[in-house]
């Protein structure tokens, strides 16, 4: 199990490097999208729950971009038949994708938190770096494990790029609850204070029993 | 909590009672709206179950053909 | 086979609804904050509930469906939600009403039933348009089971999270269940059982429909060959499962296959 994910992860993340598809395209998304906040709210500098807030969602947005991209290679060009001829257990395939979309977040995040920290945030980095840390390891696992069952949902159905992100955005809202209430503190001005851990707990616990889940269920969608 | 709600009115009966009202309108006009779906569904049932006895009187359908769709022996209608 | 008990059931739902709808009206008494206006509360609240546990039950009919792989539970689960999505709708419709009356908006978001319906709602909303979008029926029910098991897990998760996050932001104020004094917890038991029958009614009675028609369909393909699955009465496709037996099931997909 262990060697066939890592074979396939590999393979994924040998492809993302020679094709660039998924990654930069998030990059620069996340980039853009803070100008555009900036326009839109009117405002050179946020702190607090604006803050939180204009972060996560446009990491949001960027993942589902992400999601969009993750299955359609092994869609159209045969990948899943070549995967369930092996003698392989299938959920090997749910983790390596799953980790690849782990992977291709903690890049995103990589160049969006210096990028928003740069255009728009009013704390500096190094201030709220330590504790926005393990928030974002957080929601990144959850968006991960939802993001690949819902690809894998809508990969083989007519409108994939409509239906993905409208399966995606409500099971994602309680990811986008924990993660801006508790970055909420970390980004404001003034007093160093942590992620309340109500929160970080909320969003563990969610991260886990969608994982649970998705791990359940991807089964059933690879059949044919 | 209880001074939060000291400040909110208790509407009179009169205004109170268009809402209430409307709540429950609401409750009544959905099920009205089902019985009415489920009504023309029936009209649609019978009259296709009218079709298929006329379909069934018109092609003979031999004592035991069940699940034996051999269109080669399908007699042709009289 | 799905009709049978329908006229008892029928029956006690009128009868318990009645009740409700007496109790709710001239025995509850009026409380004392919010005067007439609660009264909403009876209808609102057991449409809630009723409506998240047809959406877990949806859920749990359709790990039945992944396991037996009988079409019939996949029927049951759509219908299920089907219903809870209409109940979802009344949910948020009275909801807002009775916003409107307390607060003066047609929507408030520091009370959380009513959010986390909405966010449910839209995750519901794309239920039909999954099925619409797969052609192969088998594929379809069972793509369309694996969606309500996750969303079916959903619903307590998120309702929990929403919960969470306008807690020591403002009170609830259209809410509170607990401590009702004894003629309001008998009144609302009341209205609870007769909304639950009524979905029990209603879910039963979209079966029997169905089942009628899918026999009707199969019956139609006896009696006149290939040529009967031209669809006389179906203006459009439509996303709600159609076969209920495994066998009939094989013989729409070759249908679907030849082109049909």
């Amino acid at each position: 199990m262990r060697r066939t994910v890592g074979a396939l992860l590999r393979k994924e993340l040998l492809v993302e490097l020679r094709t660039l598809e998924s990654v930069p395209g998030m990059s620069l998304f996340a980039v853009t999208t803070f100008v555009v906040f900036h326009f839109a709210l009117n405002r050179n500098v946020v702190e607090g729950d604006l803050a939180a807030g204009i972060l996560w969602v446009t990491l949001l947005f960027a993942a589902i971009l992400g999601v969009n991209r993750l299955f359609v290679a092994d869609a159209e060009e045969g990948g899943f038949d070549g995967f369930l001829l092996a003698p392989v257990d299938r959920s090997a395939m749910l983790l390596a994708k799953a980790l690849t979309l782990l992977i291709y977040l903690l890049v995103l995040e990589l160049v969006a938190v210096p990028a928003f920290a740069l255009l728009l945030l009013g704390p500096s980095l190094g201030h709220v770096l330590p504790g926005l840390v393990g928030v974002l390891a957080l929601g990144d696992l959850g968006v991960a494990a939802i993001g690949t069952l819902v690809a894998a949902l809508a990969v083989r159905t007519r409108a994939r790029d409509l239906l993905g992100p409208l399966l995606a955005l409500p099971l994602l809202v309680p990811i986008v609850i924990g993660g801006a209430r508790a970055s909420t503190p970390v980004l404001s001005m003034g007093h160093h204070a942590g992620p309340p851990s109500r929160w970080l707990l909320t969003l563990g616990l969610y991260d886990l029993v969608f994982g649970l889940i998705a791990y359940a269920l991807f089964d059933f969608l690879l059949e044919d | 909590m209880a001074g939060v709600l000291a400040q909110l009115p208790a509407l009179p009966l009169h205004e109170a009672g268009k809402y209430v009202a409307g709540a429950y309108v609401v409750l009544f006009a959905l099920v009205l709206i089902y019985v009415a779906i489920m009504a023309i569904r029936l009209g649609r049932i019978e009259r296709e179950l009218g079709e298929l006895l006329e379909l069934s009187e018109r092609t003979p359908v031999a004592a035991g053909v069940v699940g034996d769709a051999d269109p080669a022996r399908a007699e042709p209608p009289v | 086979m799905y009709g049978k008990g329908l006229r008892a059931l029928s029956i006690s739902t009128a009868a318990v609804m009645t009740a409700a709808l007496g109790l709710v009206f001239f025995y509850a008494p009026l409380e004392a904050e919010q005067g007439f206006l609660q009264k909403i509360f009876y209808v609102h609240v057991p449409l809630a509930i009723v409506s998240l546990c047809g959406f877990v039950a949806g859920g749990i009919m359709a790990i039945q469906h992944l396991r037996t792989r009988d079409p019939a539970w996949d029927m049951r689960s759509y219908v299920a939600i089907h219903m809870s999505l209409i109940f979802g709708v009344g949910t948020l419709i009275t909801g807002s009403i009775w916003a409107k009356g307390s607060w003066g908006h047609w929507w408030v978001w520091n009370e959380p039933t009513l959010v986390s319906f909405l966010i449910v709602f839209l995750l519901y909303a794309t239920y039909q348009p999954l099925r619409f979008a797969i052609e192969d029926p088998e594929r379809q029910a069972r793509y369309a089971s694996v969606f309500a098991i996750t969303a079916g897990a959903f619903v307590p998760l998120n309702f929990i999270a929403v919960r969470m996050s306008t807690a020591y932001v403002h009170p609830r104020v259209l809410g509170a269940t607990s401590n009702l004094p004894g003629p309001m917890a008998l009144t609302f038991v009341v209205a609870l059982a007769g909304i639950a029958l009524l979905y029990t009614t209603l879910f039963r009675y979209e079966l029997t429909a169905k089942h009628a028609r899918a026999q009707l369909r199969a019956l139609r393909r006896r009696l006149a060959g290939d040529d009967a699955l031209v669809s006389v009465s179906r203006r459009g496709r439509s996303a709600a499962p159609t076969t209920l037996h495994p066998a009939a099931m094989m013989t729409a997909r070759g249908a679907g296959r030849d082109g049909l």
